[in-house]
């Protein structure tokens, strides 16, 4: 199941690079997590790891259903729909996205590092990171790094031994609250700019 | 216990001051009190390690060995140092052309608390997971900090600042995790480690790639977060957008903590026979960042983005010093580059409060207009720039010996051809903003002790370590390699 | 001979019922009371009665268009295992793409050859939505091909890779399905009810075809649904343990029937796509199949000597550095849940990673 669970994963992750809908973009975002969460919980369930099962119930109430909430509140606030400012037709990203997953094939020479299983875990990673470069809209720069995110909360359940059960936690909170802090400022930027491109956060520079 | 008191219950105490003080007046006063009563906790607990050398048995999650206790109290000594000046600060702020709310000054020194907690924890944090945490939870507690002045360049530095850092530290996780993946293929450690002892401790039998490509991440995490020179972008816009106080625990304590962050991984790989490894990549981005800093002082026309240009060098210089292993040079340039630094900040921004502006070409004939301040601020950029007198001289000259001993000829040339660039630099500017008149439309300066009170003992403090760097200092810096 | 019969009574008999009840679904999904299930027997029926109307500028190529297009589809239908039987001819993954192209092509043909405005709209956005759709069909199957050493479909959907299929399914699942829907001209991609000429595809192609040419092109349409929706179930088929042939065959229909009432819902709660739209959903249905050939492509690679032998191949924990012999702590197989390791080691502390200090000087 957690095979498929992953491809799921980069399959979200995907659609989230070609959509343009800002608020669907959050949906997909949640259900991703959700859907990782819950690896994670039957993970600890078959191995009877109490500590991964309560990671996923925090990080599927915390990443999963708050962090979305609040920021389709704040979308529906500033009053915008559309994840405008890409530099990139979809189409066309989705297509460099698959150009830059390829580059997973030059990890050939880890292969007793990385095994393949962590592969998925990387493509969400590089994923997050595209979804960044390739937006402008303050929310779905948040989006793109939560999404990398996923990606190594991926990679660290998908271990032997996933990380002990405080540091899982504090990382939780961290992203909740970069995640909480970052929404705020997306208010503050709509406030000053009347708008979230934060393309136009260009007057300090050398 | 008394790590955990000097860790948390402090900053809490301060936290709560913040909330229920009735005036700001009284708030500033109270904490810059509670900073020096936690300094002083802190000296009571660190002293004794810094002159025992090594290390306490580690117990997974928090260790105090000589490194821990060196940055501890340099970090509380910067936090004390920036308060005792907010004091003044406040003072003038309140009474300046555009007041804060008291409710924005009440969270200023909430999250200066919280920051400071995050530090200390920083530096005795054995644990990578929780060295992780505390140093993205040092990103998350100044980014309000960064965002006082509520402008809308404020803004745009505190979102730089949060998003670029969060992302950098989000790498640093995965490099963690990737430590971590190393450490359960370890047989003697079914359960994997975090614990930065226990890893060094069998760091023989971690496969070595994954601890390569561990570290590699963790290099770009808290490479971001120290200032790094490709992933420095953020550095120049949240230290010359906060106010004073804050830059200098950002630019004197906060950098020092992603270069612990840095060290402690890299001692693992040290411990694992890595050292070429480490050289080979961290030692390319600290001379790339020495010598874009020193090209970029060149062509400054803010003040504060100086100093942040300045810091960045410096990093450059100490993430040099981790690349060569050098505990000692890093203790030192450490040391001194903050006690310089701070002072630097704090003058700048009494220059920002008094001229209005820090745009260079607009601050001239500081020298005329308050010629106490001038004189400190020569002092202090000249201590910055590395000359002969003050600590900052001897710790790069620490550094520079030892990559000649290494046999770092080219580090040698560069490090010596970007620090003679800054100091140019740094004279430059210096002399426009000292020389000429002062413009005529400011009010006549008021005098006020404690505009210069600060600065003065910690550029006293450098004199004191460059003239007479005494062999036990030396000795104890030496420890904090080991 | 039996294959023959079954094949081709399937392939001739059971479209129309497909399309019948896929329409009727969607009536009742929609609200509507609709046509009865073998509606589309009977309009088959009578246009093959009905004169035709061909424009005095066409060729023959019009006229002999749709009956290459259904005879490429017929082929396809013989040589794909759609029902979950042996086929009666060999198929090929590039044979049945290439089919289809042709099929497309001999249409679009035959839509130009009358030089009415609508016909060259209708093949110019044919051929646009194929040329998107079919690489990620081309891909998809490769992926599935590599996996299982051969192109040749009935040997492909015979292997069961197991585990390593669950990875491959949701991607390989997603990229065919929607070239399917492409290739089907079905929403969102094409609106096949439409009454509005500007915004057909699908229907603009088969605007000038009437009576028996029409026919053709019909039925010709139902059995590629039919095959399509068959090959979809026989992927979905490889991810379960190996069926005996009356029960695949059961649940090759099934899932046949299933697809349909997919379709059918679909084409309810959602809307045709804006025509701009349709590039990116094609690209996420080509980057979702070349992730597929990605991850095939490095499980190929893995090394295949595992040291733990519960551990499939691509699985397996890490080489060790050096020739030090440390106990590699058994794997928590966090992608293979079916597997029953016995977990290593002392039961796990859920706090900061314990560390005795017995183990450490």
């Amino acid at each position: 199941m957690s095979e498929t669970m992953a491809a799921f994963l980069v399959l979200t992750g995907l659609w989230m690079v070609g959509l343009t809908n800002l608020r669907t973009k959050l949906v997909v975002y949640g259900v991703q997590t959700l859907a990782l969460d819950a690896a994670a919980v039957s993970i600890g369930w078959q191995h009877g790891e109490l500590a991964l099962i309560v990671v996923g119930l925090v990080s599927a109430l915390l990443k999963g259903l708050a962090v979305p909430t609040y920021l389709l509140h704040l979308t529906r606030h500033i009053g915008c729909r559309r994840d405008e400012g890409l530099f990139i037709a979809p189409p066309l990203l989705l297509l460099l996205t698959v150009g830059v997953l390829s580059a997973l094939l030059l990890l050939r020479p880890m292969h007793d590092a990385l095994r393949v299983a962590d592969l998925p875990a990387l493509a969400l990673l590089l994923i997050g990171m595209i979804l960044m470069i390739s937006r402008r809209m303050a929310v779905s720069q948040i989006i793109g790094f939560l999404v990398l995110e996923n990606g190594i909360f991926y990679y660290t359940i998908a271990q032997p031994r996933s990380m002990p059960l405080l540091v899982e936690l504090g990382v939780l909170l961290e992203l909740l609250a970069v995640a909480m802090l970052a929404g705020l400022l997306a208010f503050r930027i709509n406030d000053r700019f009347e708008h979230i491109d934060v393309t136009a956060l260009d007057s300090l520079r050398d | 216990m008394i790590l955990a008191v000097i860790l948390l219950l402090v900053p809490l105490l301060t936290l709560a001051l913040a909330a229920s003080q009735p005036t700001i007046a009284q708030l500033t006063r109270r904490a810059a009190v509670l900073a020096w009563a936690h300094l002083a906790l802190a000296t009571v607990v660190a002293v004794p390690r810094l002159l025992a050398g090594g290390a306490p048995e580690p117990d997974g999650v928090c260790r105090l060995d000589s490194l821990a206790a060196w940055f501890l109290l340099l970090t509380l000594i910067v936090v004390a140092a920036a308060l005792t000046h907010a004091v003044g600060f406040f003072d003038r702020e309140l009474a300046g052309p555009h007041p804060p709310t008291p409710r924005a000054v009440r969270q200023y020194y909430g999250f200066t608390a919280l920051f400071c907690a995050s530090m200390c924890l920083v530096c005795c944090a054995d644990n990578l997971g929780l060295l992780w945490i505390s140093i993205e939870a040092t990103t998350v507690c100044s980014a309000p900090l960064v965002y006082y002045h509520r402008s809308r360049t404020s803004l745009e530095a505190t979102w730089k600042y949060l998003i670029i850092c969060s992302v950098g530290i989000a790498f640093a996780f995965f490099g963690t995790a990737l430590l971590f993946a190393a450490s359960q293929q370890v047989g003697a450690l079914p359960e994997g480690s975090l614990s930065v002892a226990v890893l060094a401790d069998h760091a023989a039998l971690l496969p070595v790639r994954l601890l390569r490509l561990g570290f590699l991440f963790v290099l770009l995490g808290y490479g971001t977060k120290a200032g790094l020179y490709p992933l420095h972008t953020w550095l120049p816009d949240a230290h010359s957008e906060a106010p004073a106080p804050a830059s200098a625990m950002l630019s004197g304590a906060l950098l020092n903590c992603a270069l612990i962050g840095l060290w402690r991984a890299a001692s693992i790989l040290q411990a694992a026979g890595q050292q070429r490894f480490v050289a080979m990549t961290l030692l390319p981005l600290a001379l790339a960042t020495v010598v874009a800093a020193s090209l970029m002082l060149l062509r400054q026309h803010d003040l504060k983005r100086m100093l942040a240009y300045s810091s960045m060098e410096n990093v450059g210089i100490m993430a040099t010093a981790i690349a060569l292993f050098d505990g000692q040079g890093l203790a030192l340039q450490a040391l001194c580059h903050s006690l310089a630094k701070v002072a630097l900040f704090l003058l700048a921004g009494n220059v920002l409060q008094d001229y209005g502006t820090k745009a260079l070409d607009r601050v001239r004939g500081l020298a005329q207009r308050r010629p106490r301040e001038a004189l400190l601020l020569a002092l202090a950029v000249a201590a910055v720039a590395g000359t002969p007198l003050f600590g900052n001289f001897l710790a790069e000259w620490h550094i520079l010996s030892q990559a000649a001993d290494t046999g770092h000829a080219l580090v040698v040339v560069v490090l010596s051809l970007a620090l003679a660039v800054a100091f140019v630099a740094l004279a430059i500017h210096l002399a426009g903003l000292l020389l000429g008149e002062p413009p005529a439309d400011l009010d006549p300066p008021a005098h006020d002790a404690s505009r210069w009170l600060v600065p003065t003992a910690l550029l006293a403090g450098l004199v004191a370590l460059g003239v007479a760097l005494s062999p036990g200092l030396l000795a104890i810096a030496q420890g904090v390699g080991q | 001979m039996i294959g023959w019969a079954l094949y081709l009574a399937y392939t001739l008999l059971l479209p129309p019922l497909l399309i019948g009840l896929l329409r009727k679904l969607k009536s009742r999904l929609q609200g509507r009371q609709g046509p009865p299930v073998w509606q589309v027997y009977r309009d088959l029926a009578k246009l093959a009665r009905k004169g035709e109307t061909i424009s005095e500028t066409t060729t023959w190529v019009f006229a002999a268009a749709p009956s290459v297009a259904l005879g490429c589809v017929l082929v396809c239908a013989l040589s794909v295992p759609w029902l979950g039987l042996p086929a009666p001819l060999h198929g090929d993954v590039f044979l049945l793409v290439y089919l289809l192209a042709l099929g497309k092509f001999a249409m679009s043909l035959a839509a130009l050859d009358p030089g009415t405005t609508f016909g060259a709209l209708g093949a110019s956005r044919e051929a646009a939505v194929g040329v998107l759709a079919e690489p990620a069909l081309v891909l998809a199957l490769a992926a599935l091909a590599v996996q299982a050493g051969s192109s040749d479909l009935a040997v492909l959907f015979a292997s069961r890779p197991g585990a390593e299929l669950g990875t491959l399914l949701p991607l390989v699942g997603t990229a065919l399905w929607l070239s399917i829907t492409a290739e089907l001209a079905r929403m969102p991609v094409d609106d096949p009810t439409t009454h509005l000429e500007l915004t057909m595809i699908h229907e603009a192609l088969i605007l000038e075809n009437s009576g028996r040419n029409l026919a053709l092109v019909e039925l010709g349409a139902g059995i590629k649904l039919a095959v399509l929706f068959g090959l979809l179930a026989q992927v979905l088929l490889m991810g379960t343990p190996a069926l005996a042939p009356w029960a695949a065959h059961a649940t090759s229909l099934a899932l046949i029937v299933g697809a349909c009432a997919v379709v059918a819902f679909i084409e309810t709660v959602m809307v045709r796509l804006r025509w701009r739209r349709i590039p990116a959903l094609m690209a996420f249905g080509l980057t979702a199949a070349t992730m597929a050939c990605l991850i095939v492509a490095l499980k190929s690679e893995a090394p295949s000597p595992a040291p733990d032998r519960h551990a499939p191949a691509w699985h397996r924990p890490s080489a060790q550095p050096s020739d030090e012999t440390t106990a590699i702590p058994p794997q928590r197989s966090g992608l293979r849940p079916d597997a029953t390791l016995e977990r290593g080691g002392p039961a796990r502390a859920v706090l900061f990673a314990p560390r005795s200090g017995a183990e450490h000087v």
